[in-house]
């Protein structure tokens, strides 16, 4: 059986394919310039073809996947776990496209796009959001008149959902129900997860919320926002890519770095940008144990994860987690969000195929 | 020497005179309805040996009202006032700690005003006003920013391009620093702890503003609030943190104009926003509320408020380490013992262990409310803006003398 | 956001190109639009605009509908061209990237840039809340806001769509354009009966208010001034002439009207008996779809606040889209220039600016061309205007995945 995984973003299209357990992809790719140059039905016409050609190779019948699973970035409250693509899905993604306008559009097309490829495929969608789409009140209310945050769906939500889910398992097999879930990527993103539940997580509306990121600024006072727009003269969209684009460790440094760069970079270099990282997670970390009332393992996720350990060497030598009695257990996990993608796939598609025969 | 500490609000004057060093009130009170006239007169309500006083004035500007205090003074017999201690609350980056008042600090304080541009202005000018009048009286101004001044750059930097905050002055400035040393150092003398081994989470949670501070051997190394009085903690009009991006929505909401979210953001956010009735957490917390909408909407804002304190108490215990103490303050710090006991039980992991019967027990300021096993210290103490303001002036005015004011 | 505009106007630019050359290679004088009117009604097809018209003034008229029409943006241009000079063959060519041909600059490169800007912008899959209309007028150049007064008088209200702000493609060479001065063509007509005195009063009347005013020739002046021509009617001679002015500000016909009779008549005053009547210029046009309208030769002043959010929208996004946004004025150097800004700023009351790839200079000039390297721009730059105005917005997202 395999799974054909799709991980959009506007740069590029990664796919891979999976066979059986998704474990290691027989198959993947990039395809570059997604948004761009390159049209969707040619990129889905490539992985077509990278298919067969993989097929041809092993001596196979070229055989369409089993199931495709997509990554969304976006499903907030309106999908609380993957699903299986049909009309109604379709709709109901179509009323998100305020929250997520760069990312909807797009996804719908794709869809589109893989079932005038991969006819009668069916299509699963894992969304990014999902873990969190039952954020406590407490958590994802903004101090912010009522009426003004409905009327522009200012609420918060979390981003890297599923890092999260996968932090939460391998945390949960080791015996911990309290964990502080890192996911180390471009924009990281830290999670109080309780019994399986996150309480806390250090994103907002959009994922520029929170700890700063390769880019991206993260906690500003927001003040700043009319600070900036006043003395530089710059309108929204402007200051969107500052907050975006120009911030975080490039703003910083000065350079573009990425945290695997950071943390191996000699002890002299970019100091000001390493100390400001670890302090807000730091902080961060402080806030999840306020959260659930302590820590029993920090789970470090993403595909900076291995910059991670030198980022926890430095978490425990820090008092908050010197003083535990029992020590916070630290785990790694270097899963790709392609074997994620697809294990939820498989998992859904053999559970449609049950119900079928049954 | 006799210091009258003035605290401007955007329409009232609190004064305060003090003999100093001894700390002895001789007289204080409060102008109100200071500015354009209102619908009630505007009043100095006045308070000397143990009597209460109120008297009505027309006090169109700050100025007026500081000649009325003065003339008010006079006419009951108080003795004259040998300096002015004023509270301001921005200090910039020029000012890292209390300053006599000359011409050059004068055009500095005139320059920095935008950086509070709500509260700033009345106290500058008030100080201009003071220094064309009364040329020979000293005038000292104490900063709110100034005990913020230690906080490292990596608890300070925003994650912006380096060069546009430097050319902008961007950083954590952090306020309520006047009292967060008031209430450090009372902590700190309660525990009998030398200040300068001192370390303590400062809960300055007043009924308008609210800010911690993470205080690491007597000095603040972290605050909640930013760049300016907006970031941090839930407060009464105040959102505190936002993700920016919301504020780039209102911003093009606004259709480009800043002033407008500035205004959203400050004065109909916060309490008042979320609850939709009242801007004070009290109300909210003491509200019986008819309908289960109304209530699950008053719940919904305690429990927004709540969470985002006791969230950056963990954060702020976090960047201590090892507290000596969480300090309690101001008005809603030190009269609700409901949301100490809320943002302190289960703190064992950080060392914080709340006897709850104490905590609700009303006892008298400075108390301590933790069991006697824990490691932290949870004190209740009351804040004192204008003393600690009278203090800083007259070691700042006599430098010599500095040990027997602290 | 701005690099996935940016990426697939670079898949758009040839096409773009194309159309615009296409466009410009069709002649299309005044009240004879119809075949280019064709040729936009058919993009606007094949690019799958929402809605398609062509009302019965011959505007073309297309509309991308947002999801909650909060606000309609309309970009409008015309169809028409003047017709060209006598010795200019009208050779449409591209030549060292530039695109020559009649209205090349005035304004079939706008009509281009503003058609494939909105196509941009729903190529990119970037999602509108408000409408967007892409609307191409008949009748501008001769027929004085003709089609544009119909657009917005019918049609437009008969698709359901109120424009809430308007760019205008006109040539502004990628400046952002907020007004010009009017101006008004008169006709004078002295009566008498000595056909030799009512000559010599013409001839007064021409020489007085052209020493007030200077000639055309004299670069773009105030003032223009035809010939007298006399004719004899039975017993009485009428010599008539044409005059113009600018006019400074909207509001001033009538003042104009009066003053330029109050002179008229002074050059006639102790000459005898003559009778001297002004009056504005207007006559019938009929347009190409057979429906006629009289032209007043009237183009108002019209002015849109520069600090109007509608500018500081569109200057707030083109700098964010790395595109510069001089702010500015059209000139008018010649008589018969206007814009559609009169119509829609003055009688419409809608906020109306300019932004198009031609340049004011080449407008009505022989060998007149538009640079498609500005197109482009003006495609990129318009769709960037648009969206921060009535796209959804992308605040917060980064174009790196999360």
């Amino acid at each position: 059986m395999q799974i054909l995984t799709l991980v959009p973003s506007p740069q590029a299209l990664r796919y891979a394919v999976f066979s059986g357990r998704p474990t290691h992809p027989e198959g993947e790719g990039l395809i570059h310039d997604y948004r761009g140059a390159m049209p969707c039905h040619l990129a889905l016409l490539k992985i077509q073809k990278a298919m067969q050609a993989a097929a041809h190779a092993r001596r196979a019948a070229p055989l369409p996947p089993a199931a495709i699973g997509i990554r969304v970035p976006f499903g907030g409250t309106e999908f609380p776990g993957p699903v299986a693509v049909d009309a109604d899905v379709v709709r109901r993604l179509e009323t998100l496209t305020p929250a997520a306008p760069l990312h909807i559009p797009a996804l719908l097309e794709l869809l589109q796009q893989c079932t005038a490829h991969f006819p009668g495929v069916p299509q699963v969608l894992t969304f990014d959001t999902a873990f969190f789409a039952d954020l406590p009140e407490r958590e994802h209310l903004y101090a912010l008149d009522a009426d003004l945050a409905r009327v522009h769906g200012l609420r918060r939500f979390g981003y890297c959902g599923l890092h999260h889910a996968a932090a939460w398992q391998r945390a949960a097999r080791s015996g911990a129900t309290r964990v502080i879930s890192l996911c180390l990527e471009p924009q990281p993103e830290l999670a109080a997860i309780q019994g399986g539940r996150p309480v806390y997580v250090t994103s907002g509306i959009t994922p520029l919320e929170g700890l700063p990121g390769q880019t991206t600024c993260g906690d500003l006072d927001p003040g700043l926002v009319m600070l900036l727009a006043e003395e530089l003269h710059y309108g929204p969209e402007r200051l969107n890519t500052l907050f975006t684009r120009e911030s975080g460790l490039k703003g910083l440094t000065g350079s573009a770095l990425t945290f695997d760069e950071l943390f191996a970079a000699p002890k002299t270099e970019f100091t000001l940008a390493r100390e400001v990282i670890c302090y807000r997670i730091l902080q961060a970390c402080g806030m999840a144990m306020a959260a659930m009332g302590g820590a029993d393992a920090v789970v470090i996720s993403g595909r900076y994860a291995l910059a991670g350990r030198a980022l926890a060497a430095w978490l425990k030598r820090q008092a908050v987690f010197q003083r535990q009695t029992v020590p916070v257990a630290f785990h790694y996990l270097r899963t790709p969000v392609e074997r994620i993608v697809a294990g939820q796939a498989l998992l859904l598609a053999r559970a449609s195929a049950r119900r079928a025969a049954a | 020497m006799n210091v009258l500490v003035l605290n401007c609000g955007s329409s009232s004057l609190k004064y305060r005179l003090l003999a100093m060093p001894e700390a002895r009130e001789l007289a204080g009170g409060e102008a109100q309805r200071v500015g354009p006239r209102t619908a009630e007169p505007a009043r100095i309500f006045h308070n000397q040996d143990g009597q209460k006083t109120v008297h009505t004035a027309e006090m169109p500007d700050h100025a007026t009202a500081f000649d009325e205090v003065l003339q008010l003074l006079a006419q009951t017999g108080a003795p004259k006032p040998d300096a002015l201690g004023h509270r301001l609350v921005h200090g910039g980056a020029r000012f890292a700690g209390a300053a006599i008042v000359d011409a050059a600090a004068l055009r500095e304080l005139q320059a920095i005003q935008k950086l509070a541009p709500l509260h700033n202005p009345p106290a500058t000018a008030l100080i201009a006003a003071c220094s064309a009048r009364y040329p020979d009286l000293p005038q000292v101004a104490v900063f709110d920013t100034a005990y913020h001044a230690s906080i490292p750059d990596y608890a300070a930097t925003y994650a912006l391009p380096a060069k546009l905050a430097a050319k902008l002055g961007i950083r954590k400035y952090g306020f309520h620093g006047t009292s967060h040393q008031f209430v450090v150092e009372e902590a700190a003398k309660f525990l009998g702890r030398p200040l300068e081994k001192f370390s303590a989470v400062s809960c300055h949670l007043g009924s308008g503003g609210a800010s911690l501070c993470a205080v690491v051997d007597g000095r603040s190394v972290d605050n909640t609030m930013g760049f300016s009085p907006l970031q941090g903690l839930v407060m009464s009009t105040r959102c505190g943190d936002l993700d920016p991006s919301a504020a780039l929505r209102l911003l093009i909401a606004a259709q480009g104009n800043p002033g407008a979210v500035e205004k959203t953001l400050n004065k109909t956010s916060g309490v008042l926003g979320l609850s939709g009735v009242s801007a004070d957490i009290r109300d909210v917390l003491a509200a019986t509320p008819r309908g289960t909408a109304a209530a699950a909407r008053m719940q919904a804002t305690s429990q927004v408020y709540l969470w985002r304190l006791r969230k950056y108490l963990g954060a702020y215990l976090a960047t201590v380490g090892r507290a000596d103490a969480i300090i309690f303050t101001d008005t809603i710090g030190e009269t609700l013992p409901e949301v100490r006991a809320a943002v302190c039980a289960d703190m064992d992991c950080f060392g914080v262990r709340m006897d709850f019967e104490r905590n609700a027990a009303g006892l008298p300021l400075p108390c301590d409310v933790a069991t006697a096993a824990s490691p932290t210290r949870i004190l209740v103490v009351a804040t004192n803006e204008e003393l600690a303001i009278g203090r800083r002036t007259y070691a700042t005015l006599m430098p010599d003398e500095k040990q027997t004011a602290a | 956001m701005y690099a996935i505009l940016q990426s697939r106007l670079a898949s758009l630019k040839a096409d773009a190109a194309e159309f615009a050359q296409e466009l410009v290679g069709v002649e299309s004088l005044s009240l004879h639009e119809e075949q280019v009117a064709e040729l936009v009604e058919q993009k606007m097809r094949a690019l799958g605009f929402h809605q398609v018209v062509r009302d019965d003034y011959g505007n073309v008229v297309g509309a991308l509908l947002g999801r909650q029409a909060t606000a309609t943006l309309a970009l409008v241009t015309h169809l028409d061209t003047v017709a060209a000079a006598k010795d200019d063959p009208h050779p449409c060519r591209v030549e060292d990237g530039r695109l020559y041909g009649l209205g090349a600059a005035d304004c079939k490169g706008g009509i281009a840039a503003q058609l494939y800007a909105a196509y941009l912008l729903k190529y990119s899959l970037l999602p509108l809340d408000g409408n967007l209309v892409v609307a191409a007028t008949v009748a501008e150049e001769n027929g004085l806001g003709l089609g544009v007064r119909g657009l917005l008088e019918r049609t437009l209200p008969e698709m359901g769509l109120k424009p809430d702000h308007i760019i205008l493609g006109e040539p502004t060479g990628l400046g952002l354009y907020y007004g010009h001065d009017g101006w008004m063509e008169m006709d004078i007509e002295v009566e008498g009966l000595n056909p030799f005195q009512v000559d010599d009063i013409a001839r007064n009347i021409a020489t007085d208010l052209g020493e007030a005013m200077g000639s055309p020739e004299a670069g773009g002046e105030n003032f223009v001034l035809s010939q007298h021509a006399r004719r004899q009617h039975g017993g009485v001679a009428t010599a008539s002439m044409r005059v113009a002015r600018r006019l400074r500000q909207h509001g001033d016909e009538v003042g104009m009207l009066t003053q330029v009779t109050h002179e008229a008549r002074q050059s006639a005053r102790n000459s005898g008996a003559v009778e001297v009547a002004v009056q504005v210029r207007q006559d019938a046009q009929r347009l190409y779809t057979g429906r006629t309208a009289v032209a007043r030769r009237v183009v108002s002043a019209w002015n849109t606040d520069p600090f109007d959010p509608l500018m500081t929208r569109a200057r707030q996004a083109l700098a964010a889209a790395g595109c510069a946004s001089q702010p500015g004025k059209w000139q008018l150097g010649r008589l018969g220039m206007g814009t559609a800004g009169s119509v829609l700023v003055n009688e419409f009351k809608v906020p109306t600016i300019g932004y198009g790839p031609g340049c004011e200079a080449q407008a009505h000039e022989r060998g007149e061309f538009v640079e498609l390297e500005k197109i482009y721009t003006a495609i990129y730059g318009t769709a960037a205007i648009a969206h921060s105005l009535i796209g959804i917005p992308v605040c917060g997202w980064t174009a790196d995945e999360i």
